[in-house]
């Protein structure tokens, strides 16, 4: 045997480059010599063995366009560290992500002690960004074997369910939960908002944050932080919540407790009784009864005056939930009527009962066909929200049968699934009636790598069988903990440009090069005679293992083309408009102007990533908005200029507002008019950059933004690693609570030009304390005109103390933070007071900037009241020393 | 060593499902890797593992507790290459049926493959790869890209793409050979 060109055959074989005439020799070789075929095996266990060491170093995670490309060239452990070199064409051309109906969650596994302490580096409050990657977790299951530990210990064991949420922040978005999903034992630790837990032996738990709740079982939890309350029916009696100073034992009751880790906690009993077992610090063991009310401190009892009515309760939660749900549908309608008159929609079904149940409409104005769809055996049921309408599919027998007699190079689908079941069979959620060349399924898999979670498939027929037309098997979008609750999932196959994406809940999951599988991927699909939910029956190999779909739908669309992200994005998040100015007049008010003629109505989150001359421009209408997000994602950027009115982004109380995140350049000329926030953050995450310039108007932040270290803020400059820039040239700025310049690598500047700006009010709104704290590498940059400077004051309101270090009306100087000092016209000698402060001065090393002349430009901290504390900071400047 | 995983519970037959789906999680890395030990292209070995799960799952109740996992599993993925073997003839994607029949005779013991030794040998070796070499593989290897693919992303030939190949493979070859012979002599 010639073993040198059996070698060369070997080798081309492995690499899928031989030809027809070498394939028959290597046949023959294999044929004829055991040596020959010794040698096969040695290779393909080469080959398979470099390939899992290829997938083993590939941990994705990333749910973002940008995040997919970026994360994708961090990815190289293992493999990818050690084959070392950028390769950032390559990592284009092909990348998926690692997302389920929502994110990434452990649910299904054994929480450790600590799981929940992560740290997040975006700073999602949003419910579209809280879909973001943690890239802290970016190393997390990394391999298939690591993956098949972990999941052979998860024998699923429901301790919980999270059976609503409202607003809730979580602490690391990965690790975010969505409502109805099952939990194993774990903990929930979120900043903002309320949600509903209920244990497999019936107690209720409505908790408020910010909160850190973990499951132990269906009998135990241990709070480290909430307000919540607890009902505890019989066959729960005994029930304990255990915390920091004491631990609570049920004796049948309902009950509420405020907890504060080591600090004071209360527990008030609203009916029954409970009994307070001490802890370390040698409380009594107590009983209390109905009504009573105490705190407890260092293992001090103490009277308490806790009101039921002050604690979160269900009734409460579900009310604000209906009312969400309200607004949820309400945008949903008007996204209907957009998709309905889309000139690039072929097929749109909103699952919305017409007189004739047995059909289903199609609701396309610009259908070809007769525009019908066949009801067959599934029935109706509710949607996503009360009002909103559904098939239910159950029986192998359910589907729904449409005539799209279409071909297209370039398609989009959008579905909105309730799935209750994934077995061992894969999901046909659109397949056609009958297949033939260039016909297409989109089916919902279940991933052999990751037992009891399922994948998106797209299979193209060609001569007689069925083919992935890319490789999606490492991207899971479910998990079992997620059955039974609605997700949003889309898919792109653009072969014009031979990219395929996928896409779940508005976030980018997977994103591949066509040409990546192969030439086969490259063609038309074809429509025909479909069916929703099911497959024909049929012994050929080719139906082999396609179930039917056990679950809901309410909403499916067919586009024409490949969709944008951000159209996508659109279409499946609800309340949310992205600006495009398409109608190049920049009017606000024009729905031509934004993505798929949406335009945000009250209390949606926009976001604006055209800049130049395609801004958005608020003139003097009323804009109330929950959110705006300006410059958002790797590589955008945004500009927005508010030049009268009223633009009021807080409509939400929780959601903030941003500009330059997620490495995104945003710019914000705010020119007249006043411009509310719930709370504002500018520059947020690495490579972002954000600017806000306030010449005119008023700017005012109504509320705050727990940061993930220290307190609430209401505005943050330069965080996470990005830069970010408040200018104050003129207008006045009022906040509820505290400023933060830098944080967490993040690198902030606070202009103030001269004595133009009215004032500068940090926690004057609504009476709530401000502070001042002021990072290394941060700068107070302040210039002194004719009139001298506007000085900034730092409100305190409240005399309750807070936590000393940043409440409390207190100034922070962090050492190496900057203090920049210049003339806005002639130089000249004087004092100035650029910022006064009712609380204390925490000064560790504010400094002058490195250029400035030591002999020019000195400054003071100074008591002006004799209190013995410096409470003004000054500046003064010696010209012509 | 079977691969049999101890799983306590009744065998019903939704927990034999559940046994057996969880015998595949484990076994996933070697059945994948047996199946690319046949089937070169990537994406059409991971549709055949898919479709090997879904076999596997199907025949649950056939599957003995206590016997070879691995080995059964394996047998149903021998045949799911056989069938795209049948499906794809003379494409050059997989070897034609009769030299299938010719290569699985002579096949190694399942277990016998790609020990976690070879694997760590093989590991530590992919850093004595060439800078040149190493972008290749990453791109064949991590991201499955076919060696045209991986010309026109390097802008280089592919013939120089399969003699880059193929001289890294050889690197390796020889690399895990010695670790695993100075190991073997204790070193």
């Amino acid at each position: 045997m010639d073993s040198e060109r059996f070698q060369l055959l070997l080798d081309r074989y492995f690499d899928q480059s031989l030809d027809d005439e070498m394939a028959k020799e290597f046949d023959q070789f294999l044929l004829s010599s055991p040596k020959a075929r010794e040698m096969f095996w040695q290779q393909g266990s080469l080959h398979a063995m470099l390939r899992q060491i290829g997938m083993e170093s590939w941990t994705p995670k990333a749910t973002d366009e940008h995040q997919v490309v970026r994360s994708a060239s961090a990815k190289r452990s293992s493999l990818g560290r050690r084959l070392g070199a950028a390769l950032t064409a390559a990592v284009l051309i092909g990348v998926c992500g690692y997302a389920y109906f929502a994110t990434q969650t452990s649910s299904d596994s054994v929480a450790s002690n600590d799981t929940g302490s992560s740290n997040a580096v975006s700073n999602p409050s949003q419910s579209e960004q809280a879909h973001s990657a943690n890239p802290s977790t970016a190393g997390g299951t990394s391999t298939a074997s690591v993956a098949s530990r972990s999941q052979l210990s998860q024998k699923p064991n429901w301790l919980a369910v999270l059976r609503s949420q409202f607003n809730v922040e979580w602490d690391n978005p990965a690790e975010e939960m969505i409502a109805g999903e099952a939990m194993n034992r774990r903990r929930l630790k979120f900043s903002t908002g309320q949600i509903e837990v209920q244990t497999n032996r019936g107690v209720t738990i409505n908790l408020e944050g910010p909160a850190d709740l973990e499951i132990i079982s269906g009998m135990e939890v241990v709070c480290r932080k909430g307000r919540l309350r607890v009902d505890v029916p019989p066959p729960a009696i005994g029930f304990v919540v255990r915390t920091p100073q004491f631990d609570l034992v049920d004796k049948g009751t309902t009950f509420a407790m405020d907890v504060n880790g080591n600090k004071k906690s209360e527990v008030l009993v609203i009916k029954g009784k409970v009994e307070i077992v001490p802890g370390a610090k040698g409380t009594q063991r107590l009983e209390l009864l109905e009504g009573d009310a105490i705190g407890i401190s260092d293992g001090v009892v103490s009277n308490a005056s806790s009101k039921e009515a002050s604690f979160p309760s269900s009734n409460r939660l579900q009310s604000i939930i209906r009312q969400s749900n309200s607004l949820e549908f309400n945008s949903w309608r008007r996204k209907r009527a957009s998709l309905s008159s889309a000139a690039d929609c072929i097929a749109y079904f909103d699952f919305q009962r017409d007189a004739d149940s047995n059909n289903l409409v199609n609701r396309s104005l610009h259908a070809d066909s007769s525009g019908t769809a066949t009801i067959v055996g599934a029935k109706w049921a509710e949607g996503r929200w009360p009002g909103k309408q559904a098939l239910e599919f159950r029986n192998p027998f359910d589907r729904v049968l449409f005539s799209l007699p279409e071909k297209h190079k370039s398609i989009t689908c959008l579905a909105s699934v309730r799935l209750d079941s994934l077995e061992y069979q894969a999901v046909a959620l659109l397949a056609p009636f009958e297949a033939e060349n260039h016909s297409f399924r989109w089916n919902i898999v279940p991933s052999p790598d990751m037992y009891g979670k399922g994948h998106l498939q797209i299979q193209r027929f060609m001569n007689d069988q069925w083919r992935s037309i890319t490789k999606a098997s490492q991207s899971p979008f479910l998990q079992r903990s997620r059955l039974g609750t609605w997700g949003q999932v889309a898919f792109v196959y653009d072969a014009e440009d031979r990219i395929y994406k996928e896409y779940v809940n508005g976030r980018l999951l997977c994103q591949r090069n066509l040409s990546q599988a192969s030439s086969r991927a490259i063609a038309e699909l074809q429509f025909g005679q479909m069916q929703i939910g099911n497959q024909p029956e049929s012994s050929s190999s080719s139906t082999a293992g396609l179930g039917h779909l056990v679950g809901r739908i309410d909403e499916l669309a067919i586009f024409r083309r490949a969709l944008s992200t951000d159209e996508v994005r659109v279409l499946q998040l609800g309340r949310h408009a992205t600006w495009t100015n398409e109608g190049d007049d920049s009017d606000w008010n024009s729905s031509s102007n934004w993505c798929r003629g949406l335009r945000p109505a009250s209390a949606d989150s926009v976001r604006i990533n055209r800049p130049g001359k395609d801004a958005a421009v608020s003139t003097d209408a009323t804009i109330e908005l929950s959110s705006v997000s300006v410059g958002m994602g790797e590589g955008s950027a945004g500009q927005l200029r508010i030049t009268g009115g009223e633009f009021r982004a807080n409509e939400h109380p929780q959601w903030v507002s941003r500009v330059g995140a997620e490495g995104g350049e945003g710019f914000v000329s705010h020119e007249q008019g006043e411009a509310r926030f719930s709370a504002l953050q500018i520059g947020l995450g690495g490579d972002s950059f954000g600017r806000y310039r306030l010449d005119g108007g008023d700017l005012v932040v109504t509320r705050d933004f727990e940061t993930k270290v220290g307190k609430n803020a209401s505005l943050s400059i330069g965080i996470y690693g990005g830069t970010g820039r408040l200018e104050i040239a003129s207008g006045s700025l009022t906040t509820r609570k505290g400023i933060r310049l830098g944080q967490t690598g993040g690198v902030g500047t606070f202009l103030v030009e001269g004595s133009k700006p009215e004032r500068i009010h940090v926690g004057s709104y609504n009476d709530f304390d401000g502070y001042w704290y002021q990072e290394s590498a941060s700068t107070l940059d302040v210039r002194i005109d004719a009139g001298g400077v506007t000085p900034i004051l730092i409100k305190r309101f409240n005399d309750e103390p807070g936590d000393g270090a940043l409440d409390d009306g207190n100034v922070t100087f962090k050492e190496g933070s900057i203090l920049n000092l210049s003339f806005s016209g002639a130089p000249r000698s004087g004092s100035w007071d650029v910022m006064r402060w009712d609380g204390e001065l925490l000064e560790d090393g504010l400094k002058l900037a490195q250029h400035l002349d030591n002999e020019t430009w000195s400054f003071d901290f100074v008591d002006t009241d004799d209190s013995g504390s410096p409470d003004t900071l000054r500046v003064t400047a010696n010209v012509g020393k | 060593m079977n691969g049999e995983l101890a799983v306590s519970g009744k065998t019903n037959p939704q927990n034999q499902r559940d046994h057996v789906g969880a015998l595949f999680v484990q076994h996933v890395p070697q059945i994948r890797r047996f199946i690319l030990n046949l089937v070169p292209d990537m994406v059409l070995a991971d549709d055949v593992l898919q479709e090997t799960y879904l076999t596997v799952s199907k025949k649950a109740d056939e599957f003995t507790r206590g016997s070879n996992f691995l080995a059964w599993a394996c047998t149903i993925a021998r045949y799911k290459v056989f069938e795209e073997s049948r499906r794809n003839l003379r494409t050059g994607k997989i070897l034609s049926t009769e030299a299938l029949n010719a290569v699985c005779s002579a096949a190694p013991e399942v277990e016998l493959f790609d020990t976690q030794e070879r694997l760590e040998a093989l590991n530590s070796c992919i850093g004595r790869l060439s800078p040149h070499a190493k972008q290749a593989f990453e791109l064949r290897y991590h991201n499955a890209h076919s060696t045209s693919e991986i010309a026109k992303i390097l802008g280089w030939t592919v013939g120089s793409v399969c003699v880059i190949l193929s001289r890294g493979r050889k690197t390796l070859r020889d690399c895990v050979a010695t670790k695993l012979r100075l190991k073997e002599n204790g070193f």
